[in-house]
């Protein structure tokens, strides 16, 4: 099994405080990776780490994607790459048409691959073939992005970004929040369907619910800026019955 | 010569207009509209006067106004020189009285059917002082557009010129006035009257983008149930002072002001919006608004923005007003990025999308690709 992305003893703040305190973790190619962990264990700071946010400094440790030493990379740089995040908590930027953001960004993306750009129908077409498949109103294509979006569109949204631009890596920053259940199956179905041997998922969240749409292969625990443990499905299990203090150092 | 030398004494013949400058004094680095100018580098410098000579006017489908004097018009356009003009005589700029004073003959163009009109400015004299008037009267009921165009080659010259404009009932009148300005060394007053009439419609667009030193500052009154609907763009790089002043009246019952203006400023870039909404007590039911936000696109930019308001009614059925200065969003920006979009590029869709509420307003493409041309001029 090959590795997709290396993350090594990282350490990282925010400010002057220390958030992250030395994160092992190898995520394997094909592999859906869950990181779970009580709020403000790090989870978010380690998904900025692995995108290049620029609140989030690494003070020590490296992050390898395939095979590439990324720490230091801009953030377009990583996504170009293929390393895609579907944001906790999506911006809305007014002014800024939700459809053409999207073509900017899959036309940098195919400049990057060395594809012709596609043009302002051909990219219509595709995207409202998604939009379709998504359930979602076609209207959305002509507003500005994420404006005026309730929670379960916001989190619809990235997941339409995220086949469109079709990363490599993906991470899902508790894409489960806010989404009732029905929204819930949706995204998981739309997230089973983009699971490919070549394809990693690192999906946070810090409920089991969406684990029972979406399978992990592996289960992290992380607290306090570290991971506790690591292992299959049988951890969920054990943390719904005791907590996450079980895995507490002694 | 110098504007600070001028001598009231010699202009006998226009008493009213020395009169009125003597009670309000020469302006000075503390006079309110342009305490953040910087104005005393410019009366206190040596011109060359020039007074635009009257020529004949060639027939065009545009007008065209040379270092102050037209030199082109359209056939439907009828065009006087008045000596002695009506004159605003509550204008809160002293540069306006002193530009009358200094003119002998007002351009005047006299609108008479609906149309649409382009204008253009080209200032040409390099050290020259070149002060004009252009006067615009409407017939009522009609709609008229015009265009402003600014082609600028003069370097150390200012240029003291402005509109004075009556707009009869019942008119409307859409001015967009496009400055953009490439010589860091250009300076332009102007100080324009604006008279709205019974129901009359007045909107402006203004697009200040560029490098020089310019300040307009326009007085606007609204008689009953007339409307003005302002918009304001300044994009000011390198050591640009780029900036507008207002004073508008409501003066006539239900009338109404609208204003709104968005600021993008870098390098050592100054901006100003410094807008003075009046309502007077015999404008019942009038509503103002007005609205002032500015991105600085880095350290050592600068805006000055003062919406204010004076309301000397008690029945007013909207008065709100509000200004904000800040940076570029990043979590916005990283979102993007985050996407594959490149930094710069980024930035510029997010400063685009801070200008597109006017842009798309005033539904003209043309004046936003002027922008992008000039904001994507790198050093
Ligand atoms: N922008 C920030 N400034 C300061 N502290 C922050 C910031 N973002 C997160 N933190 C702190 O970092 C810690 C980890 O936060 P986060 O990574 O968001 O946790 P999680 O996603 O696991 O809930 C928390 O203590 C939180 O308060
Ligand atoms: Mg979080």
């Amino acid at each position: 099994m090959s590795t997709m992305m290396k993350i090594k003893d990282l350490h990282a703040q925010i400010g002057d405080k220390q958030i992250l305190k030395g994160i092992d973790l190898e995520l394997l190619k094909g592999k859906v990776h869950a990181i779970m962990g009580p709020n403000g264990a790090g989870k978010s700071t380690l998904s900025k780490a692995i995108v290049g946010h620029p609140d989030v400094e690494v003070t020590k440790g490296t992050i390898v994607y395939k095979d590439k030493d990324i720490t230091d990379w801009e953030p377009e740089e990583r996504a170009l790459e293929g390393i895609f995040m579907a944001f906790q908590h999506p911006v809305e930027i007014p002014g800024v048409n939700n459809a053409y953001f999207l073509r900017t960004a899959l036309n940098a993306k195919r400049k990057h691959l060395g594809l012709p750009p596609l043009n302002a129908a051909e990219f219509l077409r595709l995207l409202k073939e998604k939009i379709k498949e998504l359930g979602m109103r076609e209207e959305m294509i002509h507003r500005s992005l994420n404006e005026g979006f309730s929670g379960g569109e916001k989190k619809l949204n990235e997941i339409l970004q995220m086949e469109i631009l079709e990363p490599d890596f993906v991470i899902l920053d508790e894409i489960d929040s806010g989404l009732d259940i029905d929204a819930l199956k949706k995204v998981s179905e739309a997230i089973n369907k983009m699971r490919t041997p070549d394809r990693t998922f690192m999906i946070i969240t810090h409920y089991r619910k969406i684990l029972d749409y979406i399978e992990p292969d592996f289960v992290h625990v992380l607290k306090n800026g570290k991971v506790l443990k690591t292992g299959g499905i049988e951890i969920v299990d054990a943390l719904e019955k005791e907590g996450y203090k079980i895995f507490e150092e002694v | 010569m110098r504007i600070l030398d001028i001598n009231l004494e010699e202009y006998g013949a226009k008493k009213a207009l020395v009169q009125k400058l003597k009670s309000m004094g020469m302006p000075t680095p503390k006079t309110e509209h342009y305490r953040y100018f910087g104005i005393r580098p410019i009366l206190d410098k040596e011109y060359i006067p020039y007074s635009p000579p009257i020529q004949s006017i060639e027939e065009a489908d545009h007008i065209e106004i040379v270092d102050g004097m037209v030199t082109k018009a359209p056939k439907s356009i009828f065009v006087e020189f008045l000596t002695n003009p009506k004159v605003d005589d509550s204008h809160y700029d002293q540069i306006y009285y002193i530009n009358h004073l200094l003119v002998d003959k007002t351009i005047h163009f006299e609108l008479e059917k609906d149309m649409e009109l382009t204008i253009v400015q080209k200032f040409t004299k390099t050290g020259a002082f070149v002060p004009y008037r252009i006067k615009i009267s409407t017939q009522p009921g009609i709609n008229v557009k015009i265009e402003e165009e600014c082609i600028v080659y003069a370097e150390e010259s200012l240029y003291l010129y402005g509109y004075d404009i009556d707009l009869a009932k019942d008119a409307i009148l859409q001015l967009l006035q496009n400055r953009v300005t490439g010589l860091e060394n250009f300076a332009q007053i102007a100080s324009h009257s604006v008279r709205c009439n019974k129901n009359s419609e007045f909107r402006l667009f203004t697009f200040d983008f560029g490098v020089a030193k310019t300040l307009h500052n326009y007085h606007i009154t609204l008689e009953e149930n007339a409307a003005t609907n302002a918009n304001h763009v300044i994009f000011g790089k390198e050591k640009a002072k780029l900036g507008n002043t207002f004073h508008i009246e409501n003066r006539g019952k239900d009338s109404r002001t609208h204003q709104f203006s968005r600021n993008i400023l870098k390098d050592k870039a100054r901006g100003i919006f410094d807008g003075l909404l009046i309502v007077k007590n015999p404008a019942k039911y009038s509503a103002i608004y007005q609205d002032s936000k500015t991105i600085l696109l880095n350290d050592g930019a600068f805006m000055v923005s003062k919406p204010q308001m004076e309301i000397y009614t008690e029945y007013i059925s909207e008065a709100t007003h509000g200004s904000t200065t800040g940076q570029l969003d990043e979590e916005a920006l990283f979102y993007l990025r985050q996407r594959g979009i490149a930094k710069e590029q980024a930035k510029e869709m997010l400063v685009l999308s801070f200008l597109d509420e006017i842009f798309e307003k005033l539904g003209d493409e043309k004046i936003k690709k002027e922008f992008i041309e000039l904001y994507e001029e790198r050093e």
